[in-house]
């Protein structure tokens, strides 16, 4: 019966994702007894922790929980040493949630000593970040078709993109694969610092989350050639689609969502996923992902663990480590 | 509107009693959590950020920068006092302060650098206000080729840190090795990581630096006779003398720290160490360095000050973070809904100015903070020092552990702090060990992006003006010990 409540929503997780967070199921017999940890396996500061931290704000002043909760920063290894901790420590103690994202998903695709995602249940994802092709304001393109031709003009790699992670890089990929051109990448350790190097004028593009990008964006220091998506971005609506654009480029977004560890029992896992429903029906997550410029994407459950087990095989196929 | 006008709305906002309070909170954090080793400002911050969720944008950034720039004076007093930098960007202060506070001068080297972190401090807060937007266009034109130009420039300090410069270009080395371990950012592969999922992110600053000077030092002093304690402590407020030879490398330290600040991707333990060398090169006396020369307190100090002034400038001209600091901040500004970008300076006039006027204030609270501050705190060294090293050796071992909450770290400051122990005892310096690190990792990659962009040709290096003219400096640096030579030997040979 949970099957099917669970598949109807993968079938809905096609269209749109907003409607989805209706708390309209029961709620689990579990509920936590001592103080719930949660665990964030990135350090302080960044994005994946500025997340948690307003989720763990929520959820303690909409008071969503009877018991308090300790926030526990274990980075390291792109989210391995996190996870890790979840393993050797809390095997299935529903005691403990952790933010994982695209990156936890990554790492051991990269790194195969690193266990990432295996290691826990996923719950509930609760946005996703796009990605944009970014040139300078003065650059002489004007859309991604004029970009590709320009590139393609050139000797091969002559057209440098400044990234500012892996994510980035694998979104460059993804513009290869559908342009067929080959471009050089300069990689730095964060957006900020990738866009510094295109309004320098070091590298001619950038492929980017809007956030980084948006105060440059607005004052046309910058500006956006084309979105990795099937329609258009609502918050960016003048930015076509690659698509639109006859670059036939998949629909490309990095995940980012909530889990337990992996032995949760279902009634635990049930009750956080309700838990994680309401987190992200309130005004204050709402306001959070409109300040992101991030898309609002609830996915629970089951059609999550299958939501990522399609992009487990996405993010292979572009980092050309296909699944042995 | 002029500056005057503008500034003077600043003040009227950063002087009301409630941003008068989070300035004083602020720059109080700061003081404490840069005198902890472990952590720093940036977490600092990033803990208090979802405090201030709801309330006014204004009073939470100048809450966020006077802990970055109060966390610069407090990395000063545990550096001098007990030889552990509470923050990488105090190593260089370590070096001579500590000297100073062993010779019974600690007061004099807390109040120098007090008094050259505020004027530091206040001279980067002028640069931010008058030079931003002009500053950040041209640190704009810093591409890899540049960064790689100014490490090189850096690296010639290596040998020229420690006392010999055999031993001092091998620790620098071997530093610039440890910097390779770990996920290699070009490729992501992982690099000397033994399939330890703990090593993927190589080995911190915070850990060497903590493991070489604070456990070494504890270390090495084991097996020594108990010092009598130091009863001795000096003045706080300089004299005439000290202050004479303190002032011009306070200025100088002010400059380089605020122009290192500017640019994207270099911080204030970079400004140390180049402040640090400058003054050792330009000295009269060199050979003082190292064993308590005032000159090797005053110019770092003032150089990781200002340089926390002037990562401020990329943020709020070009909203860039100039600093993992400032990226920090410039991420707090997004929650507040203001939108980081070329036109915050014209957008949030009232916001800027009044955090710029704010800055003015906490540099005079840090001032008349730490003044007495000094006397105080320097009386610690009268305790004797069998009972100080056992909280010393705690203090490194939990401030390791918090920054990221992983025993591994404390495993490796125990191992490096054991190598620590062992090149204190044969006298082979630690500090050009930590600039190797420090350094290596962006050494590394700004060759590397600089070669992908050209191709593989060396070219770029020189072709390009501002990376040829670091490049020369550089040169220049290695080469003026045998051209002063042959200057003398020439000028001997006609006289």
């Amino acid at each position: 019966m949970l099957m099917t409540r669970r598949s109807l929503l993968m079938a809905a997780s096609a269209s749109p994702f907003a409607g989805l967070s209706t708390p309209g199921h029961a709620q689990g017999t579990w509920v936590p007894t001592r103080d719930v940890e949660f665990v964030i396996p990135f350090g302080v500061g960044g994005g994946a922790d500025l997340l948690a931290r307003v989720i763990h704000k929520i959820i303690v002043d909409e008071k969503l929980v009877p018991v308090s909760i300790a926030l526990n920063n274990r980075p390291g290894g792109g989210g391995a040493v996190g996870l890790g901790y979840i393993t050797s420590r809390k095997l299935s103690d529903p005691h403990t949630i952790i933010v994982v994202n695209g990156t936890t998903q990554i790492t051991p695709i990269l790194n195969p000593a690193a266990k990432t995602l295996t290691e826990v249940r996923p719950s509930m994802n609760v946005m996703l970040d796009d990605f944009l092709l970014f040139v300078k304001g003065d650059a002489p393109w004007n859309n991604a078709q004029e970009f590709v031709a320009a590139a393609k003009a050139r000797p091969p790699k002559s057209v440098a993109f400044a990234t500012g992670g892996t994510t980035d890089v694998m979104a460059i990929s993804v513009f290869t694969k559908a342009t067929g051109v080959e471009f050089n990448m300069l990689n730095f350790n964060s957006g900020g610092e990738a866009l510094t190097q295109l309004l320098g004028g070091h590298v001619q593009a950038c492929m980017g989350n809007p956030l980084e990008f948006i105060g440059h964006l607005e004052s046309k220091a910058v500006k956006a050639l084309g979105v990795f998506r099937d329609t258009r971005f609502s918050a960016l609506p003048n930015v076509p689609t690659m698509k639109e654009q006859g670059i036939n480029a998949p629909n490309f977004q990095m995940w980012r969502g909530m889990a337990t560890p992996r032995g949760t029992p279902d009634d635990a896992a049930r009750y956080w996923e309700g838990i994680f429903q309401k987190v992200v029906a309130t005004p204050a997550f709402k306001a959070y992902l409109k300040e992101n410029i991030a898309s609002d994407a609830p996915i629970a459950g089951k059609a999550f663990e299958d939501f990522l087990v399609g992009q487990e095989r996405f993010y292979r196929e572009l980092l050309g480590r296909p699944a042995s | 509107m002029s500056v005057v006008t503008d500034l003077a709305a600043g003040f009227a906002g950063a002087l009301t009693p409630w941003n008068l309070l989070m300035c004083f909170a602020g720059v109080f954090a700061g003081q404490i959590v840069g005198a902890l080793p472990g952590i720093g400002p940036s977490s600092a911050i990033a803990l208090l950020l979802p405090l201030t969720f709801g309330g006014d944008p204004t009073s939470a950034i100048i809450l966020f920068a006077g802990i970055y720039y109060g966390a610069q004076y407090g990395g000063t007093l545990t550096s001098v006092l007990i030889s552990v930098p509470g923050e990488p960007s105090s190593v260089m202060t370590s070096i001579d302060g500590h000297q100073m506070a062993l010779q019974g001068r600690a007061g004099t080297a807390l109040g120098i650098a007090a008094i050259g972190s505020f004027i530091a401090g206040t001279l980067a807060t002028l640069g931010l206000m008058l030079l931003a937007p002009p500053l950040a266009r041209a640190a704009l034109a810093f591409g890899p080729p540049e960064y790689f130009a100014l490490v090189v420039l850096g690296l010639t300090a290596l040998a020229a840190v420690g006392g010999s410069v055999l031993k001092g270009l091998a620790t620098g080395v071997f530093g610039l090795l440890v910097s390779t371990v770990g996920i290699d950012q070009q490729t992501g592969v992982a690099r000397f990581a033994f399939d330890k999922i703990w090593l993927l992110d190589g080995v911190g600053f915070i850990v060497l630096t903590v493991a070489l000077f604070g456990i070494g030092e504890v270390l090495s002093s084991v097996g020594k006779p108990t010092p009598p304690p130091i009863t001795n402590v000096g003045k706080v407020l300089p004299t005439r003398a000290v202050w004479k030879r303190s002032r011009m490398p306070i200025l100088r330290g002010s400059l380089i720290g605020f122009l290192v600040g500017v640019l994207p991707a270099t911080g204030a333990t970079i400004a140390s160490f180049l402040a640090y060398i400058v003054e050792k090169k330009i000295a009269k006396n060199p050979e003082e360095f190292g064993k308590g020369a005032i000159e090797g307190v005053a110019g770092p100090e003032a150089s990781n000050n200002a340089a926390a002034g002037g990562a401020m400038v990329p943020m709020l001209a070009l909203g860039v973070p100039g600093s993992g600091t400032t990226a920090i901040i410039l991420g707090a500004l997004i929650m507040f809904g203001i939108r980081p970008g070329p036109e915050l300076f014209d957008k949030n006039a009232a916001l800027v100015w009044t955090v710029i006027a704010s800055m003015y204030i906490g540099n005079i609270m840090l001032l008349v903070m730490n003044l007495p501050l000094a006397g105080l705190f320097a009386q610690l060294l009268r305790v004797p020092y069998p009972y100080l090293y056992p909280p010393i050796l705690a203090l490194c071992v939990a401030g390791v552990y918090s920054q990221a909450n992983s025993i591994e770290d404390v495993w490796m400051l125990l191992g490096f702090g054991v190598v620590g122990w062992l090149m204190m005892r044969h006298d082979w310096p630690a500090a050009p060990m930590v600039l190797g690190l420090v350094l290596g990792v962006i050494f590394e990659n700004s060759l590397r992006q600089s070669l992908t962009l050209s191709h593989g040709s060396i070219g770029i290096f020189f072709t390009r003006p501002i990376s040829a003219l670091l490049l020369v400096c550089a040169l220049a640096a290695v080469l003026a010990p045998w051209i002063m030579k042959l200057l003398q030997s020439s000028k001997a040979a006609r006289a």
